[in-house]
């Protein structure tokens, strides 16, 4: 088994927590924005979600309400999703309970179908979306059977670009979720990219979207090993947007079209 | 009495997340990482909000003929680096590739991309690709490592005021004129 280069390239979108299953077009909103970005580099792509919405049903009852509870008044019906994203993000991310077992594994087998494909994939995580990513791709590199640190043919993900993480905050950092699992020796380097703005509120953990300062989130995730093998890079990005706006505009910036194009062409 | 009501959330939403947008953007021809002669775009944007501070960047640079290579010029504590990648670049002369947050690159005239303006904007390249892997579909190229820096005229390309912000299109990447 391993992975063909000259084969489609597979981006695996994985969204944050929904107002509901209509809101769950992260992978066209993915392909619009390569699209809008890639000119014409020579490269077959297709993307694709992994949904775990309906796992999560009974816990988002308590935010649709909320978005309903919003929509009666003008100003709710502008900002109603984003406050029901990030509120849902924060609350449901600190459970690890059977439900979020339940979609780490789903995760994990769909990264595998693909790479017994022959398909190389590359992640594009949002909000919570990017806790159980996280957590798949190191329980991956862990279980000794992929990640060859001397062959990206033997890897089930190319690369992660994680936007709007909350992996920064205090309440993530339970027990092995402090740094990344290292690679072991070899020529090849994993590529993650944390892009985040500094006034998103689900990043920063400040309701009020306090600009967030400083340079590192993802990057001190890094072992500090020299055979790590990790390219961890946090990137500050200006989506246009403030407070709750900025926590959904990722899927709008040239910027992360120009990131994800760069990602998914090497 | 609604009314009022509303047109004090209206205001209070506009003081918080009132803003103005801006994209920069700046052109040159120089020598590209082989010696040829090719386009550069280099863009940023910049969120100016009515109270409190402004956001910017990165700073995009785009290569005409090389549409996979995107390479970013971020805030950091050294300035507004570019910082190479193992495995992808490394130093002129050297067979290796450089290490983990190696400087390849930098914007001299300026300490953080919230100060940088309309105008004169220099950038020094120190790195140069390395050849491509099986994965990559395309070799990377950037602008040639030189001692002497690029001087790009950058200008104000757009400048817009939102109640909420707007995200702003970037450029295209450049034409290719003779591969």
């Amino acid at each position: 088994m391993a992975v063909d280069p000259s084969m489609t390239r597979k981006v695996l979108v994985v969204h944050g927590v929904q107002s509901g299953p209509d809101n769950l077009n992260q992978d066209i909103l993915i392909d619009d924005l390569i699209k809008s970005r890639i000119g014409n580099v020579p490269i077959s792509y297709a993307c694709e979600l992994y949904k775990y919405e309906n796992l999560n049903a009974e816990a988002l009852e308590k935010y649709k309400n909320l978005l309903d509870l919003l929509a009666v008044i003008p100003i709710g019906q502008t900002i109603g999703d984003a406050l029901i994203e990030m509120v849902g993000d924060v609350v449901i991310s600190l459970e690890n309970g059977k439900t979020a077992q339940f979609i780490r594994e789903g995760m994990r087998q769909k990264i595998l179908e693909i790479y017994t494909a022959g398909n190389p994939c590359y992640i594009v995580a949002h909000s919570l979306g990017t806790i159980y990513t996280f957590d798949v791709l190191n329980s991956l590199i862990g279980d000794g059977e992929h990640f060859d640190p001397g062959s990206r043919k033997t890897w089930p993900i190319q690369g992660l670009l994680t936007l709007g993480s909350p992996i920064g905050l205090d309440m993530f950092k339970i027990a092995g979720r402090n740094s990344v699992r290292d690679f072991g020796l070899g020529n090849e380097w994993f590529r993650w990219l944390n892009i985040w703005d500094p006034n998103d509120p689900v990043v920063s953990g400040n309701i009020f979207g306090q600009h967030l300062s400083g340079f590192k989130i993802a990057e001190n995730f890094l072992s500090g090993d020299p055979k790590q093998g990790w390219v961890i890079r946090d990137i500050s990005v200006d989506t246009g947007k403030s407070w709750l706006m900025a926590h959904t505009a990722y899927w709008h910036s040239p910027v992360v079209g120009d990131k994800l194009v760069d990602m998914i062409t090497s | 009495m609604t009314r009022i009501n509303l047109l004090i959330i209206t205001f209070a939403l506009w003081v918080t997340a009132g803003c103005t947008n801006f994209l920069y953007q700046g052109e040159i021809s120089a020598p590209d990482s082989y010696g040829k002669e090719r386009h550069f775009v280099l863009y940023w944007t910049k969120t100016d909000p009515f109270i409190g501070m402004a956001k910017a960047g990165p700073a995009i640079l785009l290569t005409e003929c090389s549409n996979a290579t995107r390479l970013d010029f971020d805030d950091q504590p050294e300035g507004i680096v570019f910082r190479g990648e193992p495995g992808r670049d490394r130093l002129p002369g050297q067979t290796g590739s450089v290490a983990l947050n190696q400087i390849c690159g930098k914007i001299t005239n300026y300490s953080t991309l919230k100060e940088a303006l309309a105008g004169l904007l220099t950038v020094v390249i120190y790195c140069q690709p390395m050849p491509k892997d099986d994965f990559a579909v395309q070799s990377r190229n950037y602008l040639a490592a030189s001692p002497e820096p690029y001087n790009f005229q950058i200008i104000e390309k757009q400048k817009k005021w939102s109640f909420f912000g707007e995200t702003l299109e970037g450029p295209p990447v450049p034409d290719c004129r003779q591969q």
